[in-house]
Formats: C-alpha cells, structure tokens, sequence
C-alpha cells in the first residue's frame, strides 16, 4: 500500500470510531444520568428475532419484570414482544440508535446498580475519556513544545534546566506521582473542575518524553546544513525556527500525539478506576469499570466490564494512526543520509 | 591585480583541542579564481566559514569591502551575505529534503529580494536554474530525488540568485564522476566570463585547483604554506610540503598515461 493510502486510511479509521460514537452517544437510548431503579443491575437484553411459537418476526424484546421471588433478578415474558426500531423516535422526540417500542425497555450491555443503561454511559464516557486525552495531549505538546524548541535552540543554561527537569520528571515512577499529586488535592470536587485537575495532571506529567525528543530534533536540525545555508542568506532564528525547523517537528508532534493520545486516555482510565479522575455522576470508561473491581461483581455482573472492551478498540486504533504518522514524517525519496566519501 | 575585496588578517580558530586555523591571512581579489587545497581537517572549510562569516574567529579578522565582517548587523549584514555567497560541502544535507527545486533557489530571495515580486523571484530562480544547466523537471523535484550532479548544480543556481561577487565553494566536487566535475568547473568559467565574479574553490584535488583557479593557496594543520600563482605553483612550488603533494598528483598523472589509453573528446573548453 502507499504511504498516503496507508495514513489516510488509519487516520480515517480513527476519524471514523470517534464520529461513531459520538454520534452513537448522540443518539444513545437512554441519558448517561437516567436511572431505571426498577431495573437496577439487569443483565443485557437480548433482541429476538424468533416468538416461543417458533414464528419468525421482527426484532422485538421480551417485556421485563423483576422476580418477585429473588430480588436483583429478572423475568422475560417473551408473550408481551415490544418491537424495536433502528434509528427510531424515542418517546420525547429524540432520533435513537435502537428504539424499543414502548413501554418495553433495551439495555443492549444491561444496567449499573443505580440501573443506569451501560450502553448509553459507555458512549458517553467514552467522549469523557477520549476528551480528556485529547486536551491532555494538547496541552502536554505545547508545552513540550516550548520547552524542547527552548532548549535546543537556545542551548546553554536553559538547556541544562529543561534538560534536567525533564530528567527528573521521567526517573520519578508517573503513577506513583500522579496518585500523590492528585491525593494532595481536594478529594471531593465538582465533575467539571476534577476533569480539569485529570487533564492538568496528565499534560504536566506527561509533557517531558516528547519535550526530550523536540528538543532533540531542533539540536540536529540546527547543525543542518541547509539551516547552515539559509543563515548565510541572513535568515535569523524566527525564520529558521519557522521554515526549516518546525516543519520536521510537525511530523513528530503528529506522532507523539498518536502515540500520546492511547497513553492518556489509559492513565484517565487509571485514574478514575481509582476514583481520583474524573467523578459521578459524569460517566468515563475509567469510573464505569471501577464497580468491577469487586470479584463479586465481575464474577455475576460481567456486562459492566463491556467499556474495556470500546477502550480496548480504540487503543489499537490510535496504535495504527501513530505508525502512519511515524511514516508521515519521512520525506518522498527518503531522508537525507550522510554521502559516503 | 585589481583591489582586494574579501580580506582574513590573523584568523585564529580552536575546537576544544584541535586548532583549526593559526593565524590564517588571505586576500581575494575581484574576479580573480582562487584554489585553496590541503588534506582532510587542514582547517579549509573552517577557514571559508569565516570567510562567509557564518562562523567567529577566536582572533583575526575578515573585511570586506574595507568594512570588519562580524560587527555586521540588520542591513549591512543583509549587503554582505548578498556580495559573499557560500556554497556548503556536501549537496544532500544543504538542501532542506522536504522543499522543490524551485523553492530551494528561491529561497535567497525570499530573505534577502524582499523588494522583488513573488514572480519575479520565480522568474530569477527559474532563470539560473536554467543557466547552470538543470532540466525543468527539477522545479518541483525534491532533494532526495535528484542525481548528485543535479543537487551541486542546485546548489550553485541558488547561491548565484543573489549575483554575488565573491563565490565560496567548499568541496564542490566531491562525490561526483569525473565528467560532470569537469561539467561543474566548466560552468563556473563560464559564470566568471560572463559577470565580475571572484571564485574560491576549496578542495583536496590539486587535479579541479588546476583546472578551475588562476591562483592557489597550499594549506596544511591551520597554516597557509604557499601562496603561489597557479603556473608559477605548478613550475615548482617553495615549500617542501607543497612539494611533495605536487609530486604525488603527478605521480599520479603519469599513471594514468600509463594505463591503456581512453580516447579523449578533445579539450574542455
């Protein structure tokens, strides 16, 4: 395959899962925040296609009731059939994914305790997760950024301060620091301002890898001799920075946020699994799979762990784009190799 | 001899231990062709570096046009690099990999012609890039797609955008078959015929000094041992070493005499 095709194609592939499930999420059954307390910790649905006469029909859903022998369990009484709808109107108006006929009720991947559909939570906390990678990348390549184009075309004690600091940074186990930072903050906030502190913790964490390998590429493309040359044209450090240098980091910020963005998202899960990320009632994949951290419940209620599974996907998705983005950053006809003598 | 319009007094320059140029001084005149030669690590290319003024002396000074090169700042500067271009070793890395031919010749004259027209700048470039010689094609070609030749040729269109009068080569020649080095030297006669145009070619073939320079300074461990007339260097040369890498390249020679004959295609010219 050639490079484009190639880059285009994973980029897309990428492009593609987020627009789904964004729309997905857009379109969910249910709210992230709507509770079915009579249905609390339902397993998934199942969709039927065949009635107990053996009758071939239309997708439909068994009508749901909760035992009333054993409490937490559920009854299906396949007589009373709620059909169900592809991109149908939901009661107040809303276009929905799957639409059961009312007053049936679909929880594709069950419910939460508080009966909440897993379905619609994992979509949205899938974008919860997958926002805070994205502003965490974000801001951890700018800052990589200044510090790496610092160091390296400044030199000198800049340098060595950067240099060192990011030194620091990196000998320090992240986790370890990430869960002592965030114990050292208010434990107790508002959903909104625990993403930020997520994101802000992430990005000061996270921003000295790429910071190293900038500053890496600005040294050797300082003693480049085509920045050699353009210097002999009278071109000043603006212009060099811009023209010349920049360009070649384009390639490896592109990558570094494809290799970033799966590695963030992975510590946002960790952090809120571990209940310091983001925070109820605003759903992430990370929050979601904490309730499995009980063996009890990953032993009878294994459906809650289905976010691993998005998470899992969109991991190995981000993947394929940082290699196209690693190949991206190579110019037509190669790089340019030392002539031998 | 007309005025002396690059002058180097005294150039001293150290990397950590190793001394590159002690106490170096050098004349070039207008429109004369100078060869600097000496082995690998003789302080050559040091010694055009400063020259061009894209590296200080630890002492010594350069002039040019009467004025200290160094002290140079905002529109001087800007003169200077216009009158005094300098052609880097090694084509392939003094070529940014990701710009087209065009781009790459252009370039000067995006830095230093602001008072030019983006397609007058074109029109410059397009212009010298025919004049040394390179096929159309190479407009939108990248670096890493050229043939060695083409990339030198490059190289000298885009130093020549900027008419210079003093025109520093380093190494031109290296890594190319023997026709097209006697091709590149071709073309700078022809450029110094054509405008007045004072060359300085530094290399370690006194084979390309000979052909490509009137004058010729021996250069061996920062020093200058000879300087010298190219006839009257090649009559007999002073200094022992100077001597001695004489002898060698006519040694040499003589082989290639020796050797079963090529036809040749007449004179260069």
């Amino acid at each position: 395959m050639t490079r484009p095709a190639w880059r285009l194609q994973a980029v897309s592939a990428l492009a593609i899962w987020y627009a789904l499930l964004a729309g997905f999420a857009w379109m969910a059954p249910y709210s992230w925040r709507e509770q079915h307390r009579e249905f609390a910790s339902a397993p998934p649905t199942a969709i039927r296609f065949v009635d107990p006469t053996g009758v071939w029909r239309m997708p439909f859903v068994c009508s749901l009731a909760p035992a009333p022998d054993s409490p937490g369990s559920y009854r299906e009484d396949c007589a009373v059939r709620h059909d169900v709808w592809l991109f149908g109107r939901a009661q107040d108006g809303r276009m929905v994914v799957l639409c059961p006929e009312q007053p049936g009720v679909l929880f594709l991947f069950g419910t939460d305790e508080l009966g909440r559909d897993i379905f619609s939570r994992s979509l949205a906390g899938g974008l919860v997760t997958f926002a805070t990678g994205v502003v965490a990348t974000l801001v951890a390549l700018f800052l990589a950024f200044l510090g790496g184009s610092l160091a390296g075309l400044l030199g000198g004690w800049p340098d060595l301060l950067i240099s060192r600091g990011t030194e620091l940074l990196m000998a320090l186990p992240a986790l370890y620091l990430l869960l002592a930072l965030r114990a050292a903050l208010p434990i107790q906030t508002p959903p909104l301002l625990a993403f930020a502190l997520a994101v802000a913790l992430i990005s000061l964490l996270g921003w000295a890898r790429p910071a190293r390998l900038l500053r890496g590429v600005v040294m050797s493309s300082r003693g480049e001799g085509y920045v050699l040359a353009a210097r002999g044209f009278g071109a000043g450090p603006v212009y060099l920075l811009r023209k010349h240098i920049f360009p070649r980091l384009r390639g490896v910020l592109g990558a570094q946020a494809a290799v970033l963005l799966p590695q963030f998202m992975l510590v946002e899960v960790a952090l809120s699994f571990l209940g310091l990320g983001v925070a109820e009632p605003l759903p992430s994949w990370g929050t979601m799979l904490s309730s499995i951290q009980y063996d009890l419940v990953a032993d009878r209620r294994s459906w809650l762990g289905f976010p691993a599974i998005l998470l899992t996907a969109s991991i190995l998705i981000s993947g394929r784009v940082a290699r196209a983005m690693e190949l991206r950053s190579q110019p037509a006809g190669g790089a340019p190799r030392e002539t031998t003598p | 001899m007309s005025e002396a319009i690059l002058v180097a007094q005294g150039l001293e320059r150290r990397y950590r231990r190793a001394c590159a140029l002690d106490g170096v001084s050098v004349s070039i005149s207008a429109g004369e062709s100078l060869a600097i030669v000496g082995e690998s690590g003789c302080g050559k290319s040091t010694l055009l570096r400063c020259l061009a003024g894209l590296e200080r002396a630890d002492a010594g000074s350069v002039h040019f046009g009467g004025a200290e090169v160094s002290p140079l700042r905002g529109e001087d500067r800007k003169r200077f690099c216009r009158s005094v271009q300098l052609v880097l070793q090694d084509a392939t890395r003094a070529l940014n990999p990701w710009w087209s031919g065009l781009t790459l010749v252009r370039e000067p004259l995006d830095l230093l012609r602001r008072d030019l027209s983006m397609p007058e700048r074109e029109t410059v470039a397009r212009c010298w890039m025919d004049r040394v010689g390179l096929p159309a094609s190479v407009v939108e070609r990248l670096p890493g797609e050229l043939s060695g030749g083409q990339r030198q040729r490059l190289l000298l269109a885009r130093a020549m955008t900027l008419s210079p009068s003093v025109l520093l080569l380093d190494e031109p020649l290296a890594g190319l078959d023997p026709p097209i080095q006697a091709a590149i030297l071709e073309l700078l006669k022809g450029l110094r015929s054509e405008r007045p145009l004072a060359t300085v070619l530094v290399t370690h073939s006194l084979g390309a000094a000979a052909q490509g320079a009137e004058r010729i300074v021996v250069m061996r461990s920062g020093r200058l041992v000879e300087q010298q007339t190219m006839t009257a260097f090649l009559a007999g040369p002073q200094d022992p070493y100077s001597r001695e890498i004489l002898a060698g390249w006519q040694a040499r020679q003589a082989n290639f005499v020796k050797s079963p004959p090529i036809k040749s295609s007449g004179s260069a010219h």
